[in-house]
Parts: C-alpha cells; sequence; structure tokens
C-alpha cells in the first residue's frame, strides 16, 4: 500500500486527514480511478493523498426517519435501491445507471462530489429536494444539492469537507415521470434525461419537482416554474404547457460532444417536457392510484 | 453424405476460456522482459521539423527508422509496402508511430512517452479527414496523384446502351462509416530471440503474414523469422495486418536490445489508432424500361482507405462485386475507387467490403420498390440469382441457389406480409427483410495464385493424428470444426485428433484466417489429407500426409479486367428485422430477428449457431449503435463508454434456420459462416426503420439522432405517433 493511499479507523479520522492533508476521498472509485487512470501496469497519477471511506460504518447506513430518509455518502446503489423506504423514481433511476457491478461499489456520495451535468442518479436528487450533509473535524451544515454544484465538476464543498450523507424528504413521489436517454440500454451515460416528482393533493399538484439532466452545465430546475404549477388542476396544467415548455427551453443549453448532438438532446428534452405536461401530469392528477407513477418504457 | 458432422458438440477450447483459465499473451510472464510503448504522431498530417529527442535514461531505448537494419526495409509488407513502420519525415495520420520507447517500468516509460511526443515539432498541412475532402484533394493529394489507392472498373452487358434507351432512371446515394473491432483482447506480441532466431508470440489470425512482414522489415529469409500465435481473444479482421505493424516495430527493436520485448496496447491505445473498418459512399443509378423492368445498374463506390493502401483494393473489389447484392439484371457498369484520407488506415473487418455493397444494394431495392409503389420483396424476387445466372463480374453461379426457399421460410416465420400491412406508413413499427451472399474464400485467383495452401497431417508415434496447419483459433471455433472434420473421416473421437501446434517454423502456411476461408479450403485440404491416412493409424512410427490446394478447374478468373469466377461458392442468407421507433426520443427497439442461411453444410451447429447470433448483434451495432465521428484527424469517441457496443440488453435473441446445401469442394459440404452471418443486418434494419419513419434511409449507423433529423419539420405521420405504451401512463411501479 502506498503511503498517500490512507486507511481511516473512523470518519473522525477521515476528516483529520482531509482538513490536514487534503486528501481526496475514495471508495467505489468508479469515477475517480477511471478519470486518473494509467495504461495497464501503472498507478493512477493523483495530485493529493487517497482517503479510503468506503469501509467506514458512519458513511455506509440507510436509514428513515419519519420525514426523512438519510443516505450515507458511501452508500452504494445496490443497497440503496434495495432498502424499503427508497423513493420509486430513484430506485427506477438506480436500476437505469450503469451496470450491475458498477451500482455495486459506485456511491451516491462521490456521484455528487464528481459534479457531473450527466450524472443519472444527482438528476433525480434534485428533483426529490434533496440535502447534501457536509461534514468537517469541527462542524457539520446541510446545503440544497443545487447550491452545492455550481458547474460541470465544480462544488462548494470545503477543503476541509467531506460528503457525510444525503437526506430527501419522504412522500415526494406520489407523482413521477423519469426518462433518461442513454447511449444504449444498459451501461451506458446519458445523453439526457428528465425526472419528475410531486405531492397530490385531490385532482391539484401540492407539489413538483422537475430536473432536466444533461442539456446544461449543472442540472436544470427552475423554482420560477414549479412555484406555478402548485395548486394547478390538470385544465391550469393544459393551459400553462406552452409557457411551461418554452420556460424550460430557455433555461436548457446543451451541447454537441461524442454522445450527441445539441440538436438532438433540444429536440428530445422539448417532447420529455411535452409527453410530462401533456400526458403523465394530466393523467396523474386525474387518475387512480394505479396511474400516479411511470417509468421510461419496459427494455 | 448425411449431416451427422452438423451435430453440435463440447467446442475444445469452450470450458477453460469460460472459467478464465486460457492463458492470453497478457497472462504470460517472460522473465527478464522489457515494456515497449509507441511514440505516436501528434498532428494528423505534416512534415517532422524536428525530433527534438529527449535523453533516456540508462536502461531505456528508443527505436527509430534510422534502426532499420541494412538490407531491410522501413515498411510494412501486406500487400503494398506503402505502409512504414515508423514514419520518416511526412506523418500522414494523428497517432501514426514515429517510435518505439523500450524500457523495464511502465510508469517511467508512460513519463518519457509524453515527453518524445510533446518534443516533436512539426510542419502542419491542412489534412483530408473523410472521403469527400480526399477527393477533392485537399490539402493537396497525399497519394499519388489523385488520392486513389485503386480505381476499378467491371461492367457486364452494354451499360451504355442500356441506359441511353432506358424509360426512366432513378438515382440514390449510400453512406457507411467507420466500425470498430472491439475484440476482446487488445493488440498484444511478446517479441525475443531463441537459438538465435527472431521470434515473436503473437495475438493474430495469419501468423504467416506477421512471418513475411519481419522477414521483409529485417531483411531476413522468411525462415530465420519465427512467429507463434498465442491464443487469440477475438480478431474480427482486426489482427488480420495489423499484428504486422507492431510486429515490425518490436522486430527492429530487437535488432537493438536483446531482451524479450512485450508490446501490449491499452484499450484506448487500440480502440484510437488500429484499422477500421472502411466507410463507404455508394452513387446508384438504375435503368429501367417503359414496364418497369430493371435492365441497367451503374454503380459508383468509393471506400475510404485511411493513410496506406492495406487491403483496400482487395476490400474494393469484394464491395464492388457486392453491389448488386444477389440479383441478375443484364447491364452493370460498377466503378469502385479506394481513396486515401488523413485518418488511421482502414482495413480487413468480417465481411471485407460486402457489408458496404449489401447495404447500399438492399436499400436501393427497397428504395425504387417504393417509388415504383411495389413491396420490395416482390420486386427483389424478379431479379434472384439462380443455379446458372451469370455474376457481374461475368462468371457463373455454379450452384443450386435456395433464396426462394430460404425466403418463404423467413416471411412466413416472421409473419412478415401481416405485420408490414398492418404497420403501414410511418406508425413508428417496421419491418424489414434483406437478401445477400458471400464468397466463401479469396476474390478472384487469390487461392490458387497467392495464397496457395498447404497442410500437413502428422501420424504420430502414439497413433493419433495431429493437424499442421496455419489457421487458428480466433473464437470462432475452428480448434473444434477442423477436428471434427479429420476424426470424421478416420473415424475416431474428434477429441483424439491432436491440433495445438501454431508455430511457422513447424507448420505448413496453409494461408491466414480470414475471408470465411478457413472451413470452407482448408477444412476441405484437410478432409482430402484425412483421406490419404485412412486405414493407416496403425502402422508404426511416425509419418505425415500432405495435401496443397487445387483450385477446381470449372472456376476462372481474369485479374486484370475484373472477368470471371470472382469466387469459387457462396453462402446466402435472408434476414428479416423487425423494430420499433420510440416517438419521444427517436430511439430503436429491435423486437425480432429471424435469419436463415445455406452455408453449404455446418460443421458444428453449435459454432454456427455462436456465428449467426454473435454476427447478428455486431451488425446491429454496426446498423444503429456504434459511430466513430471525425474531428480533424481524430475520433471523439475513444473510450468504450463513447464507443458503444451492444450489451446483452440491446438486443432480443436472434433464430436462425440452415439450410442444408452441400457443396462439393468443401468439407462434408460446407461453406463460409464467418462473415455472410454479419452482411445483411445493417439493411434489413434499415428497411425496417424506414417503413416505421416513411422516410428513406441513406446511411448506418442509424443513430437516435440521424432519426431524429430525419422526421424533423416533415407532415411524416411518424411525428404525430406514439406507440401503443405511452398512450396510457403505466401503473405506479417498484424497481425490479
Amino acid at each position: 500500500m502506498r503511503r498517500d493511499w490512507i486507511h481511516p479507523r473512523n470518519l473522525q479520522e477521515a476528516l483529520a486527514v482531509r482538513a490536514e492533508r487534503g486528501a481526496v476521498p475514495l471508495s467505489g472509485a468508479t469515477d475517480l480511478l477511471v478519470r486518473h487512470r494509467g495504461v495497464a501496469g501503472t498507478f493512477p497519477t493523483l495530485d493529493a493523498p487517497i482517503v479510503w471511506i468506503g469501509h467506514l460504518e458512519e458513511l455506509t447506513a440507510v436509514t428513515a426517519g419519519a420525514h426523512e430518509l438519510r443516505i450515507g455518502a458511501a452508500a452504494v446503489y445496490t443497497d440503496i435501491a434495495a432498502h424499503p423506504r427508497t423513493p420509486a423514481i430513484l430506485r427506477q433511476t438506480i436500476a437505469e445507471l450503469a451496470a450491475p457491478a458498477i451500482r455495486n461499489v459506485a456511491t451516491v456520495g462521490g456521484n455528487i462530489g464528481n459534479a457531473s451535468p450527466a450524472a443519472d442518479a444527482v438528476c433525480t436528487l434534485y428533483a426529490l429536494d434533496a440535502e447534501v450533509e457536509l461534514a468537517s473535524v469541527t462542524a457539520s451544515r446541510r446545503v440544497a444539492i443545487a447550491e452545492l454544484i455550481t458547474g460541470p465538476g465544480r462544488t462548494t464543498i470545503g477543503d476541509d469537507e467531506l460528503i457525510t450523507a444525503v437526506y430527501l424528504p419522504l412522500g415526494q413521489d406520489e407523482f413521477w415521470f423519469y426518462r433518461k436517454v442513454g447511449t444504449r440500454r444498459a451501461n451506458a451515460l446519458s445523453k439526457l434525461a428528465l425526472a419528475a416528482c410531486g405531492r397530490l393533493d385531490g385532482r391539484r399538484l401540492a407539489d413538483i419537482g422537475v430536473a432536466l439532466g444533461a442539456v446544461a452545465p449543472t442540472v436544470v430546475r427552475s423554482g420560477d416554474l414549479e412555484r406555478r404549477m402548485r395548486g394547478a388542476a390538470p385544465e391550469d396544467i393544459a393551459a400553462m404547457r406552452n409557457e411551461l415548455i418554452s420556460g424550460y427551453l430557455a433555461l436548457v443549453n446543451p451541447i454537441d460532444d461524442q454522445r450527441s448532438t445539441r440538436r438532438y438532446r433540444l429536440r428530445v428534452t422539448e417532447n420529455l417536457l411535452t409527453e410530462l405536461f401533456d400526458r403523465r401530469l394530466p393523467f396523474s392528477l386525474e387518475g387512480s392510484a394505479e396511474h400516479r407513477g411511470s417509468r421510461s418504457p419496459q427494455r | 453424405m448425411d449431416n451427422a458432422i452438423s451435430r453440435e458438440v463440447e467446442r475444445v477450447d469452450a470450458r477453460a476460456k469460460a472459467r478464465g483459465e486460457t492463458a492470453y499473451l497478457a497472462d504470460r510472464g517472460f522473465e527478464n522482459r522489457l515494456y515497449a510503448r509507441v511514440v505516436r504522431a501528434r498532428v494528423p498530417r505534416g512534415t517532422i521539423v524536428n525530433r527534438n529527442t529527449p535523453a533516456l535514461p540508462p536502461g531505456y531505448h528508443y527505436i527509430t527508422a534510422a534502426d532499420v537494419p541494412t538490407g531491410g526495409k522501413n515498411c510494412v509488407r501486406m500487400i503494398k509496402d506503402d505502409w512504414l513502420v515508423f514514419a520518416e519525415a511526412e506523418v500522414r495520420y494523428y497517432g501514426e508511430p514515429i517510435g518505439l520507447l523500450v524500457g523495464p517500468d511502465r510508469q517511467a516509460l508512460a513519463g518519457l512517452l509524453e515527453q518524445f511526443e510533446a518534443a516533436v515539432e512539426y510542419r502542419e498541412q491542412e489534412a483530408a479527414v473523410n472521403l469527400e475532402e480526399a477527393l477533392r484533394c485537399k490539402g493537396g493529394p497525399i497519394h499519388g496523384e489523385d488520392n486513389l489507392f485503386a480505381d476499378l472498373h467491371t461492367s457486364k452487358g452494354d451499360p451504355e446502351r442500356a441506359f441511353a434507351e432506358a424509360a426512366r432512371v432513378i438515382e440514390r446515394e449510400f453512406h457507411t462509416g467507420h466500425q470498430e473491432h472491439v475484440y476482446i483482447e487488445p493488440q498484444a506480441l511478446v517479441g525475443t530471440r531463441e537459438d538465435g532466431k527472431v521470434t515473436i508470440y503473437i495475438s493474430t489470425q495469419c501468423p504467416f503474414y506477421v512471418r513475411k512482414a519481419v522477414a521483409t522489415t529485417l531483411g531476413l529469409a522468411a525462415e530465420d523469422v519465427v512467429i507463434e500465435q498465442t491464443p487469440t481473444g477475438g480478431g474480427f479482421g482486426g489482427k488480420e495486418h495489423y499484428p504486422d505493424v507492431l510486429a515490425t516495430a518490436v522486430a527492429i527493436a530487437l535488432t537493438k536490445i536483446d531482451r524479450p520485448i512485450e508490446l501490449i496496447l491499452d484499450r484506448m491505445e487500440d480502440l484510437e489508432f488500429t484499422s477500421k473498418r472502411h466507410p463507404s459512399r455508394v452513387r446508384y443509378r438504375v435503368g429501367l424500361d417503359e414496364a418497369d423492368n430493371i435492365v441497367a445498374l451503374d454503380v459508383d463506390m468509393v471506400l475510404e482507405a485511411g493513410a496506406y493502401e492495406s487491403s483496400s483494393r482487395v476490400v474494393l473489389q469484394r464491395g464492388m462485386f457486392s453491389s448488386n447484392s444477389v440479383y441478375e439484371f443484364p447491364n452493370v457498369h460498377v466503378h469502385g475507387r479506394a481513396v486515401a484520407t488523413n485518418n488511421v488506415p482502414a482495413d480487413a473487418f468480417r465481411g471485407f467490403g460486402a457489408p458496404q455493397g449489401l447495404f447500399a444494394a438492399e436499400m436501393l431495392m427497397s428504395q425504387v420498390a417504393r417509388e415504383l409503389g411495389v413491396e420490395d420483396v416482390e420486386l427483389k424476387q424478379r431479379y434472384l440469382l439462380r443455379q446458372g445466372s451469370t455474376t457481374l463480374t461475368n462468371g457463373r453461379i455454379h450452384e443450386e441457389v435456395k433464396l426462394q426457399e430460404m425466403l418463404e421460410h423467413i416471411l412466413n416465420e416472421s409473419d412478415y406480409r401481416r405485420k408490414r400491412r398492418e404497420y403501414g406508413a410511418g406508425n413508428g413499427r417496421g419491418i424489414g427483410i434483406s437478401l445477400f451472399k458471400h464468397g466463401s474464400a479469396f476474390t478472384g485467383n487469390g487461392e490458387p495464385e497467392i495464397i496457395k495452401g498447404r497442410v500437413r497431417i502428422r501420424k504420430r508415434a502414439d497413433g493419433r493424428p495431429e493437424l499442421l496447419v496455419a489457421n487458428v483459433e480466433i473464437g470462432q471455433g475452428v480448434l473444434t470444426t477442423f477436428r471434427k472434420i479429420v476424426a470424421r473421416v478416420l473415424d475416431i473421437p474428434y477429441t483424439d485428433v491432436v491440433y495445438n501446434n501454431h508455430n511457422t517454423a513447424q507448420v505448413p502456411d496453409s494461408g491466414p484466417t480470414c475471408a470465411s476461408r478457413s472451413v470452407a479450403i482448408v477444412g476441405y485440404l484437410l478432409q482430402q489429407a484425412a483421406e490419404k491416412l485412412k486405414g493407416r493409424l496403425q502402422e508404426p512410427g511416425e509419418f505425415e500426409v500432405e495435401q496443397g490446394y487445387e483450385h477446381p478447374a470449372h472456376l476462372h478468373w481474369d485479374a486484370e479486367t475484373l472477368t470471371g469466377d470472382a469466387y469459387p461458392a457462396y453462402s446466402w442468407g435472408v434476414n428479416c428485422v423487425e423494430v420499433e421507433v420510440d416517438p419521444l426520443t427517436y430511439e430503436v427497439t429491435v423486437t425480432g430477428v429471424w435469419t436463415a442461411y445455406d452455408i453449404g453444410r455446418a460443421i458444428d451447429e453449435g459454432v454456427v449457431r455462436g456465428q449467426i447470433v454473435g454476427g447478428a448483434i455486431q451488425g446491429l451495432g454496426y446498423a444503429g449503435l456504434e459511430k466513430l465521428q471525425n474531428s480533424g484527424g481524430r475520433f471523439l469517441q475513444h473510450t468504450m463508454a463513447d464507443y458503444c457496443i451492444p450489451t446483452s440488453l440491446d438486443f432480443p435473441n436472434v433464430r436462425y434456420t440452415l439450410f442444408d446445401n452441400p457443396y462439393q469442394y468443401g468439407p462434408f459440404g460446407a461453406k463460409g459462416a464467418g462473415e455472410v452471418v454479419f452482411d445483411g443486418i445493417a439493411p434489413a434494419f434499415g428497411a425496417a426503420v424506414q417503413q416505421a419513419l416513411d422516410r428513406e434511409v441513406a446511411h448506418v449507423p442509424l443513430t437516435p439522432e440521424y432519426i431524429s433529423e430525419l422526421t424533423d419539420g416533415t407532415d411524416s405521420a411518424f411525428h404525430a405517433q406514439r406507440p401503443a405504451r405511452t398512450a396510457d401512463a403505466e401503473p405506479a411501479t417498484t424497481a425490479p
């Protein structure tokens, strides 16, 4: 074992090496070591020491309280999906995320810290109003995920802080719609994604979160547009659908890259928004319990 | 002859491979070995002004063109000698080798590689990175005066007159893209000296190609170079010639360094810099008479060859000879060109030009049918080749053609006619059919004039027969099928046949492992050799029997005019693909794949099933997923995350039916099966998508982005279409 790869006994020790040596946390390594890999037979090139955190029980537990679910930062996706209180939209997101071998080791904390605008679970966490807990040797704080992530690979995580948990309010997925458009059916990175979920109050929408992934430098969410939808009945959604769709399209700014094109991403984002506002959401508001949730077509 | 030989047996290599016990080159330790890394050019086109070669630490070596020994030659001998081992002054593509770093520590080599590549100064030139730019000679010609490595014509009948008299002419243009092989094991070799001879252990399809190339580069007699094939994790054509490129570089290093040298490409390096399938552009003119009969076909095929010729001339020929698919037209002219670009050289890839020609030809027929207002299957049936038909090279179809029977079977099995009618046009669902053929063995006079394959069987002292052939296992099953052929002649268990020698010093040159020729050609030589051994296994001692290739007397070929029998025999296929296109995302879901093949007779149905299923999935990847986009001479996709090949979730089970049709000159009646199973998938997929969109499809890969553009701003019925599964919100779900 290399001396700059540190194996702490508990979270306090991990936070200490984080503060003292600027160590970078490592658990599943599915992002970090891929990014820093060398060719076969060589070590990854990292300019900071590594602190292992995947074995720390303080960080791996998933626990449900009365109103919220606490997911440890080093909980792996397989375990998150298996927890009975995990929101259905997040379970569906995880089912379409990477491949089983990756889901067995990849962590939610790593996914957030990596701050990719194309990260599947991060998009859904935005829609679910997730808050991220950060700790340092001396303090702990909670911050909305949208406040934490500021750009591709950029966050407001302090030099002495580690992500310790993600909190999700429960009951936010009485209605949900998730659609990932990947490069293929499995083990695929996203070209774009839409996650929407909320609470219902009879025929009216009590609350909604709509998140668009991989179509801007960060996941796109609009407090303004969501406020306008609150309290809406199906006929209100129908009346607003044009401004909702154009409102969201004004917020996205996709790029041409090796996985897709700006043109395609814009058009499919528009199609998915149309599907959400013309069909999924009205059906849910009108419908019985069985019409509340929906997922990507069965593959 | 009965078809008992087709019964599936356990593949001899299956257990060790499934258990991970097979030792590939990277698993083998070579004592005292050094590692090598290829130093690559960082411009797509230009001249090296100054190498500014950095200093080397002790124990490290830098090998360049200057190290080619006297009497040798700085070239990779394939068909031409134009491909250089190491660039001298001129650089023709981004990533072209300019030297080889050799040393003991891989971490240190990685640092040196960065230093050496960054130090080189270039005078950059404007690059031509696609075939349109190359045809215009953008930046000046890369090769000769017109960038053409090959410029060929073949014709039949009197096409000029037929077009002059035609009542109408339909024109179309089709394109296909690059494709990467993605063999599981990357390119790998270890070069060393044994008993004073340059000896190379290598993952390859063609040990004797490597020997020829290395001997030429070093200026040695072929016998003074020894090549041993190691268990090879896939090839698909990517290990037909490309291993020569790396082996010659290591061979030059071996003249300076007296230690084993290991060169194994990293996956990303392999993906970015090894050879690819040729992209194509095919333009057609179809001449019709007053009654809408097709009376003439004019084909203009261009293949993008990349920076060096490699086998492009021959790939082009197979592409040209496939450009009328399985149809007989009285007047045909085909013009083929292979054009040089500043990209990695294109080379062999399963199908070898045929997939490009067949995609274009089958899409053409379906579009002509659309334009004439007839069902495409009905149109195609009017022109099917049959026994005695004249091919477009004025050769004959010598065998019985079972296409009609195969087509009927597929139409029934897939319920094609009902689906075709019910899906209508542009409703998001479609079903497509392709018909096609693939010539077994080398094109034209390749087998009798160039390869002249020979095999030997040794009767060992212990009474067991040992096969001495140059053909190798690359996952296609030849370790099993060759044993079965010989065992059946000798009436012994196939497991009693010994076949484990893949060393050029010990086996005769039975030719390369490619071109659907191993079973069809070499298998037949083994059958003939085994006949000579029949009844002699009980004789004392050790002796050998030999068999050389004899070209069937009824076959004729003129290589100058490209006329005659282009192939000894053909394997035939009919494919059907059914799709649904998502109206929200333009993603294509394949809902059915039905296939029928006449490969003569299957030597082993399990092995053939592996080829069929693998070929179909690889074909669907080519048709819908696998995209390499060139940007300034580099591919944008150079990781496995961005160059997406299919996973087991992408496509449904592949159904298949074999039509037994024994071939007189094949072992127990077998013809080739390795490539025909790839050839027809893309056009069947294309025809299905075409129906789903009610739009003409002109290129593969048929990505969701392309489909989105095809349906953009149109009045296609598809535009307003929502498939049944999104018509109702689905029930709240619990994740599986």
